[in-house]
């Protein structure tokens, strides 16, 4: 519409230059010249668009997404029925995380072309970002069976069951993947996730070595594997897939962390907290090594230290629930009592049952 | 083991034999040594015998285990005069060591006794027995246990035998100590400073809400202090305001006088308070009521079945209150046990005769102090006996179906070697308040406050996994739609006329434009056969080539360009065709001539110019130039004028340049009209100059 009504202004315009131009054609002429008129402009706007939307690209590719946002809407307001503009414009906002503009965007390549297997993909993953799984779910149906051979539509249905608890779903899911792609170990580790959940330890481990037999460096299949030996009762066994983990990736602070926590359920707190140190050294940031080292501290004794380490895991993770708990625990011994209420009164906030029973059975003298 | 023991033993005399020859040598109470100070040396030596009685009287009384009363604490306050005078005597050294350990000042015992055995490193075997003592406080069982078996091994007085009981006992809380004493049970014990002094403190109570503290306390008080400088007992409250205990506050008479009073228990509400005091040497349970903020003067709290020479002391109420537990020595060897009384006629004070707790409570030492926990089913109470780990400890025992359960050690750090007696407990099990002369106190006997740490808190692990490999690497491949080739077609409108190059009249011609870039032709048109007009859209920014095809005219080709242009564009392009059909008559209707003369006006050359260019692009072009007239006049004048007008024009040409051999000229007269002479117009017409292709 907004198009149109360009073109007719911008008609009316140059047939008046046109007459004024050349008053001795005669009617026809004058209808035809006034036509080509309109062609030409109407050429010109879909030009300017089509430019703007391979500046878009340009942009997109440089990541650059809001530049390329306004270039994709620069084009639609040229040209509002360009579909690619409003797919690249969703993709773009998809990649700003704005979730909400960019279904819309989707939505909108969809009005026009109810089968677009990416615009439907990619809605649906703006919907799974989102948080609006069973809109989601519906999302990945229908690219699935737009285009039943891919294998993204059916992983994604297949992580959405995960986090959805519904594990034999997911089973079905990933296994559907593995259908179509045997040489892929994501879809082995996933399905042994799922199965993990479900409390089918041997699965979980079988698919978790599966993967690994597909791509031995996977730090994190090799984690997984150590995770479900520890539910199995093998702490040993755990700490050699931890390890293993960590000769693949020497920065993997998640298996550095884990092999603490065996190490101090062992009551090997020195060493569960060079674990910890470890983890810390790989990523600064992480909380709950740093809870973890607190921990450790705590069980030798060392409350102040233990104190330092549960502060710096609140610090970085303000909502933290288990570090309240353990900094209310440290506090304490640490002879810090309004501290340790303080801090279990927060837990208790947060929903910590321990933080709650801590604090009722301690702080009401 | 025995012997390595023995060794070990050895190699401690020897060194401290060693020790002495370097450093000090044992200085004896003799006048040689004192020349100077004989009376210093006699009032010395009369105060060494002064404290040696008070020693005897004491160790008997250990020996009996009966009320050491303050025999030690005289002692000491004789022994210590003596020590001013000569502080480097082995045996007043082990003398006041001896003595200390039996005070509440026992922890510094093993500053004489190590002074001692420096001093003389072959004392009496008794020493091993105190320095085992001593041991035992430093928490060097071990040691304790080697030094009690050498005394086993080396005494053989009558009081070494008297004091095997002892010894048995002794082994046996070294053996079982290091199990408690390793193991501290889960709980701070604290100083409770603000209530203490330099002097006793002991005997605390508290209401069950733990917020009023009752205390007794030897500190000096209004009253006058005895023979040897101590205070008689007062009894003190201390309130938990604002987080804290307040600093304790002397309750006065009735409560406190100047006799030595003890407030022993106190019930849950705080509304009554037992306590005893010393009557000619006699004590007696008493209580006293609040009414309203006056303590009521002390009634006996029983009747006088119950009340007996010997001492009834610490009592502590019981929750349905119908009995009094209390602490008796009435018994025949002596020793304090934990004996109780219950409520016959509430109306008349009546009550049952006192009887013991039973064998599983009291033992054949001292037991000091009780307390019944608001339960009415658990005892608190401090003994000598069963597994303590030196001293007084505090125990629990609780009643089950009529028979106390065994009493259980409170554990360390609530008990130590020294004395740790009384127990108060708050109804929320949280704190509890006790008194113990262990060091690092204030003096004496202190107030501690026990807070249980309750069950063990266990401190939380978060592990972490990767489960989903998507978590690892994020799926975030978003495939673009692709680039667009940019299209813009910018048309000109390309319009003209196709007409005749000398006579200017429309010609139907086919037009055929080709791009040039490409060889594509964009358009193949006929120009109207009445107007010679054409009229076409040619996209802009190329270069054309136009074409222009009419049977009799020649092939016209031109080469021209279309700007590119965003907006409307025209082009006006109009095409002139040259005629060179044999036979062709054209009419040169632009050729004129003075009147009647054969001159050429100069309005002629503008069309005769075209003709010498067609001439000149077409070189194998002949013509015929024709004169023509009207049929007016002679036909002779016409015949000549048309001749001269045809001739006139050749002229001109080959004046132009044009071969004359190309050219013919010949008047017609009026012999060829081409319309009627019968009216202005058509004669006019029929007035002419023409030239027709011959050849070409």
């Amino acid at each position: 519409m907004k198009i149109t009504i360009t073109i007719i202004a911008l008609l009316s315009f140059c047939a008046l230059n046109a007459q004024e131009a050349d008053s001795s054609l005669t009617d026809v002429e004058k209808a035809f010249r006034d036509s080509i008129a309109a062609l030409n402009l109407e050429s010109d706007i879909l030009a300017k668009s089509q430019e703007s939307y391979n500046k878009g690209i340009e942009s997109y590719n440089a990541g650059q997404f809001d530049a390329a946002i306004g270039h994709f809407s620069d084009a639609l307001s040229l040209n509002p029925v360009m579909l690619q503009s409003y797919y690249n414009r969703g993709a773009s906002y998809y990649a700003k995380e704005q979730y909400d503009a960019a279904i819309n965007d989707f939505s909108k390549v969809l009005e026009m072309d109810e089968s677009h297997y990416n615009a439907l993909f990619q809605r649906g993953m703006c919907r799974y970002s989102s948080g609006s799984m069973e809109e989601a779910i519906g999302d990945f149906m229908e690219a699935n069976m737009a285009n039943p051979g891919q294998e993204g539509p059916v992983y994604q249905l297949g992580t959405i069951y995960f986090l959805l608890q519904k594990y034999d779903e997911s089973i079905t899911y990933f296994s559907n993947c593995i259908k179509l792609n045997p040489k892929k170990p994501d879809y082995f580790n996933d399905r042994g996730s799922a199965y993990r959940m479900k409390k089918d330890y041997v699965n979980a481990a079988k698919d978790y070595e599966q993967a690994l037999a597909i791509n031995d460096n996977l730090a994190y299949v090799k984690n997984n594997l150590g995770s479900v030996k520890k539910l199995m009762g093998d702490q040993n066994a755990a700490l050699v897939s931890y390890d293993y983990a960590t000769l693949s990736d020497g920065d993997y602070y998640i298996a550095f962390n884990n092999k603490g926590v065996v190490l101090c359920e062992q009551g090997k707190y020195e060493e569960g907290m060079k674990s910890f140190d470890r983890a810390i050294a790989g990523n600064k940031s992480y909380a709950i090594s740093y809870n973890n080292r607190g921990a450790a501290k705590f069980k030798m004794e060392y409350y102040k230290e233990a104190v330092k380490d549960f502060n710096q895991a609140i610090l970085l993770d303000p909502n933290y629930v288990n570090a309240y708990v353990n900094r209310g625990i440290a506090r304490e011994m640490a002879r810090d009592q309004k501290g340790a209420c303080s801090d279990w009164k927060k837990a208790d906030e947060l929903g910590s049952n321990a933080g709650r029973k801590f604090y009722i059975n301690n702080c009401n003298d | 083991m025995i012997k390595l023991e023995r060794v070990h033993i050895l190699i401690l005399a020897f060194l401290f034999s060693f020790s002495q020859n370097l450093h000090a040598q044992n200085v004896d109470f003799k006048s040689s040594n004192f020349k100077e100070d004989k009376d210093g040396l006699k009032t010395a030596l009369d105060e060494i015998k002064l404290g040696d009685e008070f020693l005897e009287l004491g160790n008997q009384a250990v020996i009996d285990v009966n009320d050491v009363k303050d025999y030690f604490i005289r002692a000491l306050f004789h022994y210590e005069k003596a020590q001013k005078f000569n502080p480097k005597n082995a045996e007043l050294n082990y003398k006041i060591g001896n003595a200390l350990l039996y005070t509440n000042r026992k922890y510094e015992a093993k500053k004489y006794m190590d002074v001692s055995i420096q001093l003389n490193p072959d004392p009496d075997p008794m020493f091993y027995y105190y320095y085992a003592q001593v041991m035992q406080q430093e928490l060097e069982y071990k040691k304790s246990l080697e030094y009690i078996d050498k005394f086993i091994d080396e005494a053989k007085s009558k009081r070494a035998e008297e004091m095997k009981k002892f010894t048995t006992k002794f082994k046996k809380e070294c053996n079982a100590a290091p199990d408690i004493v390793d193991k501290p049970i889960r709980a701070w014990v604290d100083n409770l400073e603000v209530v203490n002094s330099t002097e006793d403190e002991y005997s605390p109570c508290v209401t069950a809400d733990g917020e009023f503290l009752i205390l007794t306390s030897k500190r000096p008080n209004a009253h006058a202090a005895d023979d040897i400088g101590k205070f008689d007992g007062d009894i003190y409250s201390s309130s938990f305001e604002n987080g804290a205990w307040t600093a304790p506050k002397n309750l006065g008479a009735p409560l406190s006088t100047d006799a030595d009073e003890t407030a022993s228990g106190l019930s849950y509400d705080g509304q009554r308070l037992l306590l005893f005091s010393y009557k000619e040497s006699n004590a007696n349970v008493m209580e006293s009521k609040l009414e309203g903020m006056d303590w009521s003067d002390p009634a006996l709290k029983f009747s006088s079945n119950i009340n007996s020479e010997a001492n009834e002391t610490y009592a502590s109420y019981e929750p349905a209150d119908i009995k009094v537990f209390y602490i008796y020595d009435g018994k025949l060897n002596g020793d304090k046990d934990i004996f109780f009384s219950g409520i016959m006629d509430k109306s008349r004070n009546t009550w049952g005769k006192g009887q013991s707790v039973g064998s599983q409570v009291n033992t054949k030492f001292n037991e000091g102090s009780v307390f019944m926990h608001p339960d009415g089913r658990t005892m608190y109470f401090s003994s000598q006996g069963h597994n303590s780990i030196g001293g007084y400890d505090i125990f629990k025992a609780e009643l089950v179906q009529g028979i106390w359960t065994n009493p259980v050690n409170l554990g360390y750090p609530i008990n130590t070697p020294y004395d740790d007696q009384f127990f108060a407990f708050t109804a929320n099990e949280k704190y509890a308040y006790i008194a113990s002369n262990r060091p690092g106190g204030k003096g004496g006997m202190d107030i501690y406050q026990v807070t249980f740490w309750g069950p063990e808190k266990q401190v939380i692990y978060d592990s972490e996994d990767q489960l989903l490999a998507s978590q690892v690497n994020p799926i975030r491949s978003t495939p673009l739609e692709k680039e667009v080739a940019i299209d813009k077609k910018s048309l000109t409108v390309f319009k003209g006329k196709v007409i005749d190059y000398i006579t200017k009249k429309p010609i139907q011609a086919q037009l055929v434009i080709t791009d040039n870039s490409t060889g594509e032709i964009i358009s193949d048109v006929k120009s109207n056969s009445a107007t010679g007009k054409f009229l076409l859209s040619l996209p802009s920014g190329r270069n054309y080539g136009i074409s222009v095809n009419k049977e009799g005219y020649l092939f016209h080709s031109e080469n021209f360009n279309l700007p590119e242009l965003s907006e409307y564009n025209l082009v006006n392009k109009d095409v002139e065709m040259k005629n060179i059909a044999v036979g062709s008559k054209i009419a040169l209707r632009n050729v004129f001539y003075a009147t009647g003369k054969a001159d050429l006006t100069s309005d002629s050359y503008s069309e005769l110019k075209r003709l010498v260019d067609l001439l000149n692009v077409v070189p194998r072009l002949k013509i015929e130039l024709s004169g023509h007239t009207d049929n007016t006049g002679s036909e002779g004048l016409n015949q000549k004028l048309s001749q001269e007008r045809a001739e006139s024009v050749k002229s001109y040409l080959v004046g132009q340049g044009i071969s004359a051999d190309r050219l013919t000229a010949k008047g017609y007269g009026s012999s060829r009209p081409i319309d009627s002479n019968n009216s202005s117009e058509g004669r006019q017409n029929n007035r002419r100059t023409e030239y027709e292709i011959t050849a070409n």
